[in-house]
């Protein structure tokens, strides 16, 4: 019995011995789960940073906010940081059923926040606190084909009435617009069409009227120009888009940023000393366009971390650390960063002109300032009826009241004031 | 066991009712494995769901039947309701007279070409659901799929043609009957061998043709076979989930993130956080498949020996 009194006692005094070293010496560990893309940024703040070791792990994109609601349920396993490839995460992690976001509104310097694009932080700031930091952005802006375009003899739209009258003369000639970027989202709120925009200065509130000419008059033309056959009905990966886009029958398409990159360059198969990019579309009756963006990553932290000082600063270090960012794989939020981000673009001999990235920079000014994180997505709404119909042959226009309905429930289920 | 032999020969008797007990005894050793996996992964989830779903999970108090109330006031519900009874009564129509006809047809040919078919009838059931919707994406789609000249004489160009113009319900159950018939023909198979030779061999002598045999002589013996199998489709279609989850993989614009009630449940758990509402949406669901097999077991004749 004395015996093992003694080896207990002698075990004890050994456990707490190695907690006291690990107190010492040991850098604060923080659980970070990534993308596969995001994973080498990760790594170069734990190798940078001494004070701070990274136990990094990588997760599915699409399967993060089930993993984390699973680790909250469970109460293990829930990481301190974690990278959001979808802006509506931001928002989903932060209801009262899902609380996992830490609140960075005092945690990051306004300095550093005036240094993003406008309205890049946008998706992160839900009933006016700073819930994430914005990785990239992905504004849509006007992408064509140079040398086809001037062999077409047509001169690269400035506004939707022109790209309209573009595309009656391309499908003349057997030409085309290409894909609308499924589903309609961004055609739709081009003109200010209030289709789930948050309200300034009252929390989980949105408006949502889409009876209004603001929003009628895309609809209209986007029936027109699919009835007219300039617009494709389906997505950009459709094989039937993709097919057409090849085989060089599409001069002109908007897209979003990165769309040159990853979508023209690998998937359209473009070829070099072709592609030049434009500012995006706004109405005769604007006085600048108003852009939609597709994508853009976040970071954000858990409100329950034991270190939310170190958590704050590796949110911030990771979307705005100039050397860090200029190697990211897509436009990079922080101006700064995407300033040294944007040098090689200047000298790729892929595009058809130098401008390419000062192009995007000047259309980052135009981003819709309602591109903002929601607990549902307007996306899908917009598949289930929008999409669903005009299978059917019923136009969007003659959509709207439906998707009205739809996105009004959606919102109200989702606890937002709808007005 | 009658009272009468037991006062007769009670030595006898006794020694019966300790063999029959050690059989029993027996019996229930060999369940046992089943039995302990069934509760800790069957029984065990059910009852704490059942439990959830009075209970709200952020403040882990009673919530009476506010789950409920919700589930039951969210607009999409009763809409998925609608599409799930669709899909489960084409599949299980599809299903019953799809199996029939093939086992009743298999039936009739030589006893190797019958086996050869019934394993290429089979192997759709091998490969995994999730991988036959991915292949069944890639058959309806106009552009790629390889009976394209099939689905442009339908005058359809994209996918999403294919799907307005056969209706969700259609594709999934379409999806769902080639995965899951063939584990059925081949049961089937062994039903319609067992079936007695001299009451075929007497309506053989009697001047019945195949098509007599099969239609007058063994769909009656097989019929109440084929009603479970309907039944028992019935309960599994309704919780539908994997076939209209993974159709966003054709693109966004085939995306159905709500269509069927087990999506719902997975919604509220996942999107919302909210695993209350989606228990209570999974009792209710199990509460329906529980019925089913109590009308089966205990309303019908279906485990009564003739």
């Amino acid at each position: 019995m004395h015996k093992l009194k003694t080896t207990a006692l002698a075990l004890a005094g050994g456990l707490m011995l190695m907690a006291g070293a690990a107190m010492a010496a040991d850098p604060v560990v923080l659980n970070v789960w990534s993308d596969p893309v995001r994973l080498t940024m990760f790594e170069l703040y734990d190798k940078t940073h001494d004070n701070v070791t990274l136990n990094i792990t990588t997760i599915d994109p699409a399967g993060l906010v089930a993993k984390i609601q699973l680790g909250m349920q469970s109460k293990s396993e829930v990481p301190d940081v974690i990278f959001m490839n979808d802006i509506g995460y931001a928002a989903q992690l932060s209801t009262r059923r899902s609380n996992y976001l830490l609140d960075l509104t005092d945690k990051v310097p306004q300095t550093t926040l005036d240094e993003f694009y406008p309205n890049a932080n946008g998706p992160c700031y839900i009933n006016g606190k700073l819930l994430c930091m914005r990785n990239d952005i992905a504004h849509d802006v006007v992408w064509y084909d140079k040398p086809l375009m001037e062999s077409l003899g047509a001169k690269v739209p400035t506004t939707w009435e022109e790209y309209q009258a573009l595309g009656d003369e391309l499908v003349a000639k057997g030409y085309s617009l290409g894909s609308p970027m499924v589903p309609f989202e961004s055609f739709l709120v081009s003109d200010g069409c209030d289709m789930v925009m948050p309200v300034e200065g009252k929390d989980d509130t949105v408006k949502i009227d889409l009876t209004t000419e603001k929003c009628l008059k895309p609809a209209r033309m986007i029936d027109h120009m699919i009835a007219a056959g300039s617009l494709s009905k389906v997505g950009p990966f459709d094989p039937a888009v993709v097919e057409l886009v090849k085989t060089g029958k599409v001069p002109l398409m908007i897209g979003p940023t990165w769309f040159g990159e990853y979508v023209i360059k690998p998937t359209y198969e473009m070829a070099p000393g072709k592609l030049a990019v434009a500012l995006p579309l706004k109405w005769d009756d604007q006085t600048q366009p108003l852009t939609w963006s597709w994508g853009g990553g976040v970071y954000g932290g858990w409100k329950d971390t034991k270190n939310p000082a170190e958590v704050a600063d590796l949110i911030t270090w990771m979307s705005s650390d100039v050397t860090n960012q200029t190697t990211a794989v897509t436009l990079p939020a922080h101006k700064p960063s995407s300033i040294a981000w944007g040098a090689r673009l200047k000298t790729d001999a892929y595009y058809a002109s130098p401008d390419v990235f000062d192009v995007q920079v000047a259309a980052a000014e135009f981003s819709h300032p309602g591109y903002v994180s929601l607990r549902f997505s307007v996306e899908d709404a917009l598949v289930k009826i929008v999409s669903a119909n005009i299978a059917k042959g019923i136009s969007v226009e003659a959509s709207l009241p439906a998707l009205q309905t739809e996105l009004t429930n959606l919102a109200k289920l989702n606890g937002y004031n709808v007005e | 066991m009658s009272a009468i032999a037991a006062t007769a020969t009670p030595d006898r008797a006794r020694a019966a009712k300790r063999k029959g007990r050690r059989d029993t005894r027996m019996a229930y050793l060999l369940l046992l494995p089943y039995i302990v996996l069934l509760i800790m992964f069957g029984v065990f989830p059910v009852a704490y769901a059942f439990g959830l779903s009075f209970v709200d999970t952020i403040e882990n108090s009673f919530y009476g039947l506010a789950n409920y109330d919700f589930v039951f006031n969210d607009f999409r519900v009763p809409a998925a309701a609608i599409n799930v009874i669709w899909f489960v009564v084409i599949w299980v129509a599809m299903t019953m007279v799809g199996v029939a006809t093939l086992s009743l047809m298999l039936d009739t040919v030589g006893r190797r070409t019958a086996t050869t078919l019934r394993t290429i009838y089979f192997l759709p059931g091998a490969v995994t659901s999730s991988a036959v919707v991915v292949l069944w994406l890639f058959l309806l789609d106009p552009g790629v799929s390889p009976f394209q000249g099939l689905l442009h004489a339908a005058g359809w160009t994209y996918s999403i043609d294919v799907v307005s113009g056969l209706g969700l319900a259609s594709v999934f159950a379409l999806m769902a009957f080639f995965s899951a018939s063939g584990g059925w023909i081949v049961v089937f198979g062994g039903a319609l061998s067992s079936l007695p030779t001299e009451v075929l061999e007497a309506a053989r002598i009697d001047g019945a043709n195949r098509f007599q045999l099969a239609t007058r002589i063994k769909l009656p013996m097989i019929w109440r076979s084929l009603v479970l199998m309907g039944i028992l489709s019935f309960a599994a279609g309704l919780q539908l989930f994997v076939e209209p989850q993974l159709m966003g993989l054709a693109g966004p614009q085939s995306a159905q993130n709500d269509w069927s009630l087990n999506q719902m449940a997975f919604q509220y758990a996942f999107r919302m956080g909210d695993f209350g509402a989606s228990a209570a949406l999974s009792t209710m669901l199990v509460s329906t498949s529980i019925i089913i097999a109590l009308v089966i077991v205990f309303a019908t004749r279906f485990y009564k020996l003739d």
